[in-house]
């Protein structure tokens, strides 16, 4: 009883989407699966083969399984809108009013693009501070004279710097590469899934012979219209809550103006130790709080995508075999050992 | 061109019907005797076999039907069609769908290629640029005894190849994918149309040959149907150009004398003035400039460097080389992953466990 309920309210509910092409496309397979199953049926009948019944029985399930599916399809895309607006004000404390529909995706998008932004300003930051530690690592002084010279170079110690600057900022590509890759699939989301891969998935659903690729559709649809957009907003929202509380600034803020090793004193005078001047400008660049960026580049970026993209692996896994595939979505998370 | 090379009428169709045709006559025979032979001798085993053999034979039938009516439905049918039932505008729509699935990988793979020359031309500039040497004289002692400070004024951009460096090898990786993807749909276009389906076709005609016929199926119909079915639903979408990620301008403008002019076949990128330049001017031709917070490869005009011209940011190499990562090896496990699903159902269907997964985990 409880069951039929839920159907019912699933099926009142589903009224309030506005039928496009990809539901009436999804209508139409469902009528052309339905049509076969009676054949079947009839066929069973004809040549009294149980097995012929038992089939058609079994498809006539599994067509209300797809109906099932496609009610609860519509009933979510009708009312995501309204459920992302409501949590967005709630939790993130951000207006969805001026984001056009599907606002949870245009709004994981949104925020992306201000993650992205972040992380360019940081990946230039970081080549700046790289400038300054280069500029002095390489100095070097030359001196030659008839038949004999030679060359030392004083401030090397600066080079230190180098090899984790470089890291850093390789995570920080890194992160940019993921942040475009993310706000791309973000991007075709709402054409790749409503017009595309539901309408595809329902209708291989509806017949035995393609049910798998169909369940498999169905499944990467919900997990990439529902799961990661709404994972992404939800990581960003977990990440911002934290950096403020934490006052974590995520730019680099290092005085390197005044850095300058100064190898030898070219006019012949007296001039400082070097030694002390490389120091200065050591403390500097170590002592300054690097907790932000380190934040931005790490947990904000790299872990919370990696955390996404886990889920809706995840979810892709659970939920193919619930829609009739029986696959092995993990597959994917091995794609990090290339990326 | 896939459909005009592998057509239905390619298929030895009077061998496979005639085959079908005395596989299924062969069949309906055995299985009439068996059931004759079941009432005479009062045997209800023999009997169950006969009604149990009967839908297998429908099945059978229904499974050549449809395979046979994708083919031709791949071949004859143009990717616009694709649009009646997506309601989604269609590029290239006038090709069939094989050749579409074709098209796309083709498509894809000058993306990449594209996306790991604009990689490597900014990997490279960066080594080069980083390793120039500046000599400053810095008394009337230089030209008595030579004395002064050198330094590489652009060492800091040595940083960029770490950048790119792992782009490098994920941009070589997507393009093998692609070309991977391109080689299997190929060649089962060819070796499964001709040989695998037909085999398999006949083999579940016969009642001991039903296992490995359906097993045969599963597979032939996976990769021919079903592969290239999530090649078409990819190509509708996922082209970077739709969605401003297009990298065909930036190629052409990186190499182009209309832009930087740079020479991939010169290891040194001289671009014609390097050394005149920096002896006269003390000036590279190239250099990397940030703008904005970000940092752009840029070429000097000419003196007095005003208005140089600059190629795209880093950070958008990046955007290159992360969808080149979703077109190729995101999209390559996606459809093998597709494919086994489909591969599994089909093998059910056909009354086979097909344990795919366990190959898919090996690739």
């Amino acid at each position: 009883m409880k069951k039929i309920l839920f159907i019912l309210f699933l099926f009142a509910l589903s009224f309030a989407a506005q039928p496009e092409n990809w539901e009436v496309s999804s209508i139409l397979a469902m009528l052309i699966a339905a049509l076969l199953i009676s054949f079947v049926y009839a066929g069973g009948i004809a040549f009294e083969s149980e097995g012929l019944k038992l089939a058609a029985k079994q498809e006539a399930y599994e067509w209300v399984a797809t109906l099932l599916m496609f009610t609860l399809f519509l009933f979510a895309v009708s009312t995501i809108d309204q459920f992302s607006a409501g949590a967005s004000s709630y939790w993130l404390r951000e207006s969805l009013d001026s984001i056009e529909s599907p606002k949870h995706i245009n709004f994981a998008i949104n925020i992306s693009e201000r993650l992205l932004s972040e992380q360019t300003l940081l990946l230039s930051q970081i080549m700046n501070l790289s400038k300054d530690v280069a500029d002095e690592s390489t100095k070097g002084f030359y001196c030659s004279g008839v038949y004999m010279g030679f060359s030392i170079n004083p401030c090397m110690g600066f080079s230190t710097f180098s090899n984790p600057l470089s890291m850093y900022a390789a995570t920080v590509g890194a992160s940019i590469a993921t942040t475009n890759s993310q706000i791309f699939l973000l991007k075709i989301t709402p054409a790749f899934v409503l017009l595309i891969v539901f309408p595809f998935g329902i209708f291989l659903r509806c017949f035995a012979v393609s049910r798998g690729l169909g369940g498999f559709l169905l499944s990467l649809a919900f997990g990439l219209y529902f799961a990661y957009p709404l994972m992404i907003t939800f990581m960003y929202g977990v990440t911002t809550d934290y950096q403020a509380i934490n006052g974590l600034n995520p730019t680099i803020n290092v005085d390197t103006s005044g850095i300058e090793c100064k190898p030898l004193n070219m006019g012949l005078s007296y001039a400082p130790d070097p030694a002390d001047d490389a120091m200065d400008a050591t403390r500097k660049m170590v002592d300054a709080d690097y907790s932000g960026p380190v934040f931005l580049a790490l947990v904000k970026s790299m872990f919370s995508e990696g955390i996404s993209l886990l889920v809706l692996i995840s979810l892709i896994g659970a939920s193919s075999k619930a829609f009739g595939a029986e696959v092995y979505a993990f597959v994917l998370a091995q794609l990090e050992r290339i990326a | 061109m896939t459909c005009q090379v592998f057509t239905p009428e390619m298929l030895n169709m009077g061998f496979v019907y005639g085959a079908m045709a005395i596989g299924i006559a062969s069949s309906a025979i055995m299985i009439s005797i068996v059931y004759m032979i079941g009432k005479i001798t009062g045997n209800p085993r023999l009997d169950v076999w006969a009604h149990d053999e009967l839908p297998q034979l429908f099945f059978s039938a229904l499974f050549a039907t449809f395979i046979l009516g994708f083919l031709n439905l791949g071949t004859m049918y143009k990717a616009s069609a694709l649009s009646a039932l997506t309601n989604f505008t269609v590029q290239n729509g006038d090709m069939c769908i094989y050749d579409y699935a074709d098209a796309y990988l083709d498509d894809m793979s000058v993306y990449v290629h594209n996306t790991m020359r604009i990689t490597r031309i900014y990997n490279s500039m960066a080594g080069f640029i980083s390793a120039i040497w500046k000599y400053d004289c810095k008394s009337v002692w230089c030209f008595l005894a030579g004395q002064g400070i050198g330094l590489n004024p652009d060492a800091w951009v040595s940083i960029i190849s770490s950048v790119l460096n792992a782009q490098a090898y994920t941009t070589t990786v997507a393009l093998l994918g692609l070309l991977a993807q391109k080689y299997l749909l190929r060649s089962f276009l060819s070796g499964g149309f001709l040989l695998i389906i037909p085999l398999g076709l006949v083999l579940r005609s016969i009642p001991f040959g039903r296992r490995v016929g359906g097993v045969l199926l599963a597979i032939g119909a996976g990769f021919i149907v079903f592969f290239p079915t999530l090649l078409v639903i990819e190509g509708l979408v996922f082209r970077p150009e739709m969605w401003g990620y297009g990298n065909q301008d930036e190629i052409k403008f990186l190499t182009s004398p209309g832009g930087l002019n740079i020479d991939e076949q010169d290891p040194y990128f001289k671009g014609g003035r390097l050394e005149w330049n920096v002896f006269l001017f003390g000036q590279f031709d190239y250099f990397f400039k940030e703008d904005n917070g970000r940092i752009f490869l840029c070429k000097n005009l000419g003196p007095p460097w005003v208005n140089p011209a600059c190629s795209v940011s880093v950070d958008r190499v990046l955007a290159y080389g992360a969808i080149s990562f979703l077109v190729s090896s995101f999209l390559l496990s996606l459809n093998f992953i597709g494919t086994s699903a489909g591969i599994i159902a089909l093998g059910k269907f056909l009354g086979e466990e097909i344990e795919i997964a366990r190959f898919l985990r090996m690739v």
